[in-house]
């Protein structure tokens, strides 16, 4: 018998399950649901979209005849229910796909900002492609927007914007940029970064409500009582897990979709991947959520394999490590790495987030430093180096994140790194080199 | 995996162009491909659009695999424009097979 696997959302979860199962089961049936018209493209690649860097047809990994090579039958339509008794999922147009196994893989939205006059025209959001296509045709009219929020997508928003010339004042509520993952000095190298790109940086502003007239913003107002003219304001405050579906079905949530290791959730047909999957982790008791693309296409890796019968086979979260760029810098961070803040202008977690970067563990200590074309921060165990932030010239974070991931036994060199004035580059090529030289 | 050769190559990208020489371009046709570090990889496509040979740098990326086209000139132009930085040049493994790929469109 063909066994049917119904997978909801066209993300890299969904994209990564698909072929795992398609690795095991040659005959199976998989159907793939996507509310979105634009189907399967690259997320992470809006910004160089709005950067004006890349094309949008750039943007989309596959192509019709790769899901027909894979035997993937994509239904542009939104899932409205589950009904795990009938193991049905019922489409918007009225259609119900009956599944053998279903996967939810649905992704995160963006949280909407709560003051008076969010409803208005002009208050936009970067969740998807119909968000960058929005921006950059308000862009082209724009004068000056406003962007609130935090974390990688507000920086995002206000290049993109920078890009097409329209003026930008960026709010932070408090006294730093991202206080929840980076350094002091590390928040100032940014906000530096985007005042030299023409980007108004406020401190300790607080949006406190919206003004426009025709139901269009003219103006944002914060706390403070001062007023910016503006045509547009975009917000990054955070995202929340699509999980309403799950939570519907009856399915154990939390703020995700509650999944074991197998990444299987309270219905052993159902499993879930991607930014929606909370997974649970029974030996340590903790719940993570990542909205990371590679570890979105992992959890879908191994959700299909489960799904398709494989000898089971657990998620293991491993290192939790973004590259991204931020105000013209290359910036990676890995492992635990605290920034020590209470990041204000965040709701629960963003795009290209892990809440793993956040923890630091007792006993770690930390060491940062200037060297050269990069700015380093280790957080550095007796034995062991547990995350790294690595800003500029990216040679070292390789290096790092084969130490981070791998949990290498660093020996010396962690007591070494942390001597005043230590020279934390040369200490980790060579310490490499070396290590590399005998594994050879 | 992080190699001294990576390493070097990996330092001529840090000054104004990819390669301090001929020279070194030529050494590097000669001996190494461009790798990829896939963990890093979101699938932008930006360095696919900027392949002169129309190869398919990010479905390389995907399969975790280097970019063994016979066609790569080894140009540089994907590990220069990857806004992560996760291509890199590598040696090639003595005798690896060198095969031609269709793109798939």
């Amino acid at each position: 018998m063909v066994t049917r696997h119904v997978l909801i959302g066209s993300g890299p979860a969904s994209i990564a399950a698909a072929e795992a199962i398609r690795g095991i089961d040659a005959d199976a049936e998989i159907r793939m649901i996507g509310a979105e018209r634009a189907g399967y493209y690259s997320r992470p690649g809006l910004a160089y979209l709005l950067a004006k860097e890349v094309p949008e047809s750039a943007l989309f990994p596959f192509t019709r005849r790769d899901f027909d090579l894979l035997g993937v039958e994509q239904i542009h339509d939104r899932a409205v229910l589950i009904d795990p008794g009938k193991h049905a999922v019922r489409l918007g147009g009225g259609e119900a796909l009956v599944y053998d196994r279903l996967l939810i893989a649905t992704g995160s939205a963006a949280i909407p900002v709560n003051v008076p006059g969010a409803e208005m025209d002009g208050v936009v959001k970067l969740d998807d492609m119909d968000d960058a296509r929005d921006l950059i045709r308000r862009s082209r009219a724009a004068r000056t927007a406003v962007v609130v929020g935090g974390g990688i997508t507000a920086l995002e928003i206000v290049e993109g914007l920078r890009a097409h010339r329209v003026d930008v004042h960026y709010f932070i509520r408090k006294d730093r940029y991202w206080s929840s993952v980076f350094s002091e000095s590390e928040s100032r190298i940014v906000e530096e970064g985007l005042r030299s790109r023409g980007v108004t940086v406020h401190y300790f502003s607080e949006l406190a409500r919206i003004l426009g007239r025709d139901g269009r913003v003219e103006s944002v107002e914060t706390a403070a009582g001062e007023r910016i003219p503006c045509e547009m304001l975009a917000v990054a405050i955070g995202v929340l897990p699509r999980a309403e579906l799950a939570r519907e079905a009856g399915l154990a949530c939390g703020r995700g979709v509650l999944v074991d290791t197998h990444l299987r959730s309270s219905d052993p047909d159902i499993f879930a991947a991607g930014d929606v999957a909370e997974v649970s982790d029974a030996a340590t008791e903790r719940r993570t959520i990542e909205v990371l693309w590679n570890s979105a296409a992992a959890k879908g890796r191994v959700a299909g394999h489960n799904m398709a019968g494989g000898p089971a086979r657990a998620y293991e979260a491993g290192v939790p490590l973004n590259v991204t760029r931020l105000a013209g810098f290359r910036i990676t961070v890995m492992g635990t790495v605290g920034g020590g803040g209470e990041d204000a202008d965040m709701k629960g977690i963003a795009r290209g987030d892990s809440e793993t970067w956040r923890r630091r563990d007792a006993g770690t200590t930390v060491v940062e430093a200037q060297q050269g074309e990069a700015h380093v921060r280790l957080a550095l165990g007796p034995r062991s180096i547990e995350g790294a932030v690595v800003m500029g010239d990216q040679s070292l974070s390789f290096p790092l994140q084969e130490i981070i991931a791998a949990h290498v036994d660093v020996g010396p060199l962690a007591d070494e790194l942390r001597a005043p004035s230590a020279h934390l580059g040369e200490l980790i090529e060579a310490f490499w080199r070396d290590r590399t030289a005998h594994h050879a | 995996m992080f190699s001294r050769f990576a390493g070097e190559c990996w330092g001529y990208l840090n000054g104004m162009t990819l390669f301090a020489s001929d020279r070194a371009r030529h050494t590097t046709l000669a001996t190494a491909w461009v790798m990829p570090e896939p963990s890093r990889c979101v699938q932008c496509g930006v360095c696919s659009f900027h392949c002169p040979m129309e190869i398919d740098v990010r479905r390389h990326v995907w399969r975790g695999e280097p970019v063994k086209d016979a066609r790569c000139l080894t140009c540089g132009e994907c590990v220069k424009r990857c806004p992560r930085g996760l291509l890199r040049f590598e040696p090639i493994p003595f005798a690896a097979p060198v095969l031609p790929q269709r793109r798939v469109r």
